[in-house]
């Protein structure tokens, strides 16, 4: 299978990663607001407000996008760069986690670096088998 | 780097600039759509014999205080409570909480309305262990009617609606028996603009046409009242079919109490969660 074969395979992969991101980091705000379940909070992010449901599709679009200059930057620079953006990332998750931010996007940004720092996991140890 | 990298990176930078700019405006609007205030304490009990039904018990939480009471009892025997009669009324919650209201009667066979109380203890949920409404009748000081009557937790649905900058919340509804809900919306000083308003709750009236509706509950009032949410009414529906209807609000916004141009919209009301 050649690389523009994979295509969309990967952005299938990236799609789903940063979805998740999205939808995991909705489900636990509204839970820990509304003291709902899992069902009711899903009920809450895709039925009950257009509103809420735009902002979700928005959010997971940003993860997507963030996730997608991240790869490239990442595939471009991989040389130079190596394991330094892990490093990089864990202090974001730490400086995301210390800000006054929503708890939403706290728990959007750290998920979606957690994903970030795996997938450059993946790259290295890919590099060095 | 390669000149379509290059493009494809820029291309990326673009749409994620104008995504956290779009995300940045509609910001205000997803928060007050999305973290609305939901009361979540609320209950609400029926019971009935042969000879009277009570509806419309209530037990919420306001702040740190419980609300209770506010139930409306009717007679099914005629006389069976007549003018200057004392109707005593204890809602059991076990056999170790209980809350007792006293109603004088104003005329003979009057629909009775309890009114509602505040305590500073709430009852958890799994302190209602078969509550039991006991019921007398005082006249002339003499005691003469007593009876037990099994109250039963209602099934309540939570209706809500909102258009861009308006919210209705915390309606709640049984199959016989609604509260109408808090309103609030995101446009500062909405009082100054409208000082009176009215909210309307219409409901589908299959009968008469599709899509034609008859009103149900109406709020009206001061708009700062109605907005710090101290206007609330219960209304019922002995058919029961409450639950199966859709329920609109009409929003009327006025800036004088006879304004003949009023701001109107509607907003639908959609079923949230069930609580038992």
């Amino acid at each position: 299978m050649n690389k523009k074969d994979c295509i969309p395979n990967y952005i299938l992969r990236n799609a789903l990663l940063t979805f998740i991101a999205a939808f995991i980091s909705f489900m636990i705000s509204i839970m820990s607001f509304y003291q709902c379940s899992i069902v009711e909070s899903i009920q809450h992010i895709f039925f009950i407000d257009i509103y809420t449901t735009l902002y979700f599709l928005l959010i997971w679009l940003l993860n997507y996008m963030i996730f997608e200059i991240s790869k490239i930057i990442y595939d471009e620079y991989r040389q130079i760069l190596s394991y330094k953006p892990i490093i990089l990332f864990i202090l974001m998750i730490v400086i995301i986690y210390i800000l006054p931010l929503l708890d939403l996007f706290q728990y959007d940004f750290i998920i979606l670096c957690l994903f970030i720092i795996l997938r450059i996991i993946k790259e290295m140890l890919k590099k060095t088998y | 780097m390669k000149n379509e990298i290059k493009k494809q990176l820029l291309l990326s930078v673009i749409v994620l600039c104008v995504l956290i700019v779009t995300l940045f405006i509609w910001y205000d609007n997803f928060i007050f759509h999305t973290y609305v205030n939901t009361n979540t304490y609320q209950y609400c009990f029926k019971g009935e014999n042969s000879d009277f039904q009570i509806n419309g018990y209530e037990f919420y939480q306001v702040d740190n205080t419980l609300q209770t009471g506010n139930a409306r009892i009717l007679s099914y025997q005629s006389d069976l409570w007549l003018e200057n009669d004392i109707v005593d009324i204890i809602f059991y919650v076990n056999d170790s909480i209980s809350y007792e209201d006293t109603v004088n009667v104003s005329y003979d066979n009057e629909v009775l309305n309890t009114s509602l109380n505040e305590y500073d203890d709430i009852v958890s949920t799994s302190e209602f262990d078969n509550p039991y409404i006991h019921l007398s009748i005082i006249r002339d000081d003499k005691n003469i009617y007593e009876n037990d009557i099994n109250m039963t937790s209602q099934e309540i649905i939570t209706l809500t609606g909102a258009n861009k900058d308006y919210t209705i919340n915390n309606v709640y509804t049984t199959s016989s028996w609604l509260k109408t809900g808090d309103f609030s919306c995101k446009i500062d000083h909405l009082e100054e603009t409208y000082p009176y308003m009215s909210i309307d709750y219409m409901i589908a009236n299959e009968e008469v046409e599709l899509n034609e509706y008859e009103r149900f509950a109406y709020i009206s009032g001061d708009t700062q009242d109605i907005l710090n949410n101290n206007e609330h009414q219960c209304v019922y529906d002995d058919t029961g079919s409450l639950l199966d209807k859709d329920i609109i609000c009409v929003v009327t916004l006025m800036k004088s109490e006879e304004d003949n141009d009023p701001y109107t919209f509607t907003i639908t009301l959609k079923a949230v969660e069930a609580y038992e």
